[in-house]
């Protein structure tokens, strides 16, 4: 082959601008796998090499192989086929080298070249596989992104892209290295870091496009399956994944209640190679990774992306095995990224709350042949995923703020409506009773179904409100707890004890307290949401106390709620008044949307008292603190 | 002459009274608060004449919380359980809900059952004394008196 002298000059500058412009600017929008082989075609027009190869390093990934990208070549494309994929240790290699120094390097002869730096030996590391292609020397040019910043989810928010690659410029046997001028190479190898960048920025658009038509589809519609819709969403989300990140296996991981710190697969697309001891496809909805717990509960906890290797680099053994959950397999390169938490949510309660509120895990990343060869994942992919991650976020956190909208209406709709359908058929029936002079001979047990199931529907269409633990109307008034409170509760609340868990209610101490100034509503709510929580979930057929006392060495009457269950555990105890917090214990007793003790504490700190935990344990024991002092001053 | 026998499945077993006290004027009714437990002592049986499903209740703890979509299906998870053996037995069944019932009869609709072996009914529609003729009705269709 004829070779041409190139000289660095104006024309010459202007002359590879151009190139760059007509042969990669100029067809955008694209693909960054589409932009990098146009790039290498077009250092391959502009040069007098038989090939030009880029290559890529994941500056994430600790000891990452130095990976081949993409390669253009005088015979078509017959050698890429051959070629890729195609890795190289980092150590020890001309590009490594090259890229320490930040300085383009000649090698002129394969054999004799090796050179020391930091007392390392740096030696051209697949002469075979140059031999084969008669390769005798090259040129091989670094180049790095402007802003070296380490790719993190905190800092992927910048849209900053860190790059690390190098062009690199082959010549047959019969064909000469020419002298390139160095600002010439240095030129080159600037505009293809350009254009990586330039290529994920122009892909980025893309994306975009897809999510926001993705999400105002799905945030717009309006559907009682909320469930469906979300799971729905996250299945496009990923064929979204294959498409742009060009894989073959994905899978989502979401926080569906951040009282728990798990996280749960809502969707997988499940691996063509699955390990023999992994989880089926149909069971994938019961994976769930606890904090820390392996690669993905480490991402969840962290907040940051896991890069794993599989390193098709020879001297490297395969570096991990996540084995729970089974879709990440040693055989691939995989890459577990956080999806971040909304901004609003950041404030920690404590130490152990996750960083991320769900993961994304990828593997099975393809090459641009068309066949089934994988991959490393690049930063480029890392950017890619950062910014979809980023994207589906706010969406899948409100399709779940959706779904616990739906259960909580549900249950509360479903709770309302039985002792409703009570009411009015147990009215119906004593109606349908009546003498004919009209009068209604009410049995006990009619009269005592229609109060019980009126004070549980009362309670039930407070937990309505938007906000339940603001008091909004305090109106207090001198109330004799045992006349007022109590007469009208205890005989409808023994008898609901009796008819759902054979209990009995003993009402001890309260002829002993003077009146005392209360918001009888609130107080009443309180007591209620106490004593029908015992009653649901404590053992059947036992007793019930519920004792007033005056609190000794304080100015403040007792009231303690008193049941023989199965006690409240230690991870428990200090969250059980949180709003909505259901204890794991009892979720599969009654069904519920733990706002009852919420409730109950707000209304009893309207009144300057408090509400406590006194004992966790059987027999688990309630306490209300009232203020002996309380005053109609306290009003407003 | 014993009366027959029917599975009530209802987790409120205040509300449930409600229902089974009238129930019994003419049934034998063995009243389960667990869909689990449930599901045991139907598959055990062979004297059922008709069953009773609520919809929502707490998922049985050897379950994973989203195969009854954390309780919203459980009814329709234990039917799902039992379809084979109701089908086989001609045992029929009467779903009693208080969630939309297009939801319900579609989610039903899908386990591919003998038609009008199991009805769906809304609570609210349906009175104690309505649910009476219902499965009165049912057991006598599908003969087991």
């Amino acid at each position: 082959m004829e070779s041409k002298a190139v000289y660095f000059s104006t024309e010459e500058a202007d002359r590879l601008r151009r190139v760059f412009y007509e042969e990669v600017l100029s067809q955008a929008p694209s693909r960054p796998e589409e932009d990098f082989r146009r790039i290498t075609e077009a250092w391959l027009a502009a040069t007098n090499a038989d090939w030009v190869w880029l290559w890529l390093k994941n500056p994430h990934l600790e000891d990452a192989p130095w990976e081949l990208r993409e390669l253009a070549c005088r015979d078509g494309h017959r050698s890429r086929y051959v070629l890729l994929p195609f890795a190289v240790p980092a150590r020890n290699t001309v590009t490594e080298y090259c890229s320490l120094t930040g300085k383009p390097e000649v090698v002129s002869n394969i054999d004799e070249w090796k050179k020391p730096l930091d007392g390392v030996e740096y030696l051209v590391c697949c002469k075979e596989k140059l031999r084969e292609f008669r390769c005798q020397s090259f040129v091989t040019v670094p180049f790095r992104s402007p802003t070296p910043d380490n790719l993190t989810s905190s800092n992927s928010r910048t849209g900053r892209l860190q790059i690390e690659g190098s062009i690199c410029f082959h010549f047959c046997e019969g064909n000469q290295v020419v002298n390139h001028p160095v600002e010439s190479l240095r030129l080159m190898g600037q505009l293809t870091a350009l254009t990586i960048v330039n290529a994920f920025k122009t892909g980025q658009q893309d994306i975009l496009f897809d999510l926001n038509y993705l999400a105002h589809d799905y945030l717009t519609r309006v559907t009682r399956t909320p469930n469906e819709d979300r799971q729905n969403y996250i299945l496009e989300v990923i064929e979204l994944l294959r498409k742009y990140l060009n894989i073959g296996a994905a899978s989502v991981f979401y926080q569906d209640d951040p009282q728990f710190s798990e996280i749960r697969c809502l969707a997988t697309t499940g691996i063509s190679q699955s390990p023999p001891d992994s989880i089926p496809r149909e069971r994938w909805s019961t994976i769930i990774y606890r904090l820390n717990e392996g690669f993905t509960g480490k991402c969840f906890a962290t907040g940051e992306a896991v890069v794993l290797s599989a390193d098709k680099a020879q001297s490297h053994s395969p570096r991990y095995f996540e084995v729970l959950g089974g879709e990440v397999s040693g055989q691939n390169d995989a890459v577990l990224f956080p999806i971040p938490r909304a901004r609003s949510n950041t404030q920690t309660t404590n130490d152990s709350q996750p960083l991320a509120c769900g993961v994304i895990r990828c593997s099975e990343h393809r090459t641009s042949m068309g066949n089934r060869a994988t991959r490393p994942f690049d930063p480029v992919d890392l950017q890619t995923l950062a910014f979809i991650a980023q994207q589906i976020a706010p969406v899948i956190e409100t399709l779940t703020v959706r779904i616990r909208r739906e259960q909580t209406i549900s249950i509360i709709k479903h709770d309302l409506l039985a002792p409703l359908v009570m009411i009015r058929d147990t009215a119906e029936e004593m109606v349908a009773e009546a003498d004919p002079g009209g009068v209604i001979k009410a049995k006990y047990y009619d009269v005592m179904n229609l109060g019980a199931a009126a004070l549980v529907a009362s309670g039930l269409v407070q937990q309505l409100d938007p906000d339940p633990g603001k008091i909004r109307i305090y109106s207090p008034e001198r109330t004799l707890l045992e006349r007022t409170i109590v007469a009208r509760i205890k005989n409808m609340l023994g008898y609901y004890a009796e008819k759902e868990n054979s209990m009995q209610i003993r009402f001890e101490g309260f002829r002993d307290i003077p009146p005392i100034w209360i918001d009888r509503e609130l107080i009443e709510r309180a007591i209620v949401n106490l004593l029908t929580n015992a009653i649901k979930y404590g053992a059947p057929s036992t007793r019930i106390e519920f004792i007033a006392t005056t609190a000794p060495d304080t100015d403040c009457f007792r009231f303690d709620v008193i049941n023989q269950g199965e006690g409240i555990s230690n991870e428990d105890k200090d969250l059980v008044f949180e709003r909505g917090y259901r204890s794991r214990s009892v979720i599969h007793k009654k069904m519920g949307i733990g706002l009852g003790l919420f409730i109950a504490r707000a209304a009893i700190e309207r009144h300057g008292g408090k509400l406590v935990l006194s004992s966790p344990r059987t027999p688990t024991v309630f306490s209300i603190y009232l203020p002996i002092s309380l005053k109609r001053g306290r009003n407003g | 002459m014993s009366k027959p026998t029917v599975i009530f499945v209802d987790d409120d077993r205040f509300y449930a009274m409600h229902w089974i006290e009238r129930l019994r004027d003419r049934f034998e009714v063995e009243h389960y608060v667990d869909a689990g437990d449930a599901k045991k002592a139907i598959l055990k049986s062979r004297q059922i004449s008709c069953l009773i499903l609520d919809v929502m209740m707490p998922t049985p703890s050897s379950v994973p919380e989203d195969v009854t979509m954390g309780g919203l299906e459980t009814g329709i998870w234990l039917l799902q359980e039992i379809a084979d053996w109701i089908t086989e037995n001609s045992i029929p069944a009467i779903i009693m809900t208080n969630r939309e019932l297009d939801l319900v009869q579609s989610a039903v609709a899908m386990i591919n059952l003998p038609p009008g072996l199991v009805e769906v009914r809304q609570k609210l529609n349906t009175n104690r004394n309505k649910l009476l003729e219902l499965v009165s009705d049912q057991v006598a269709r599908w003969g087991r008196p």
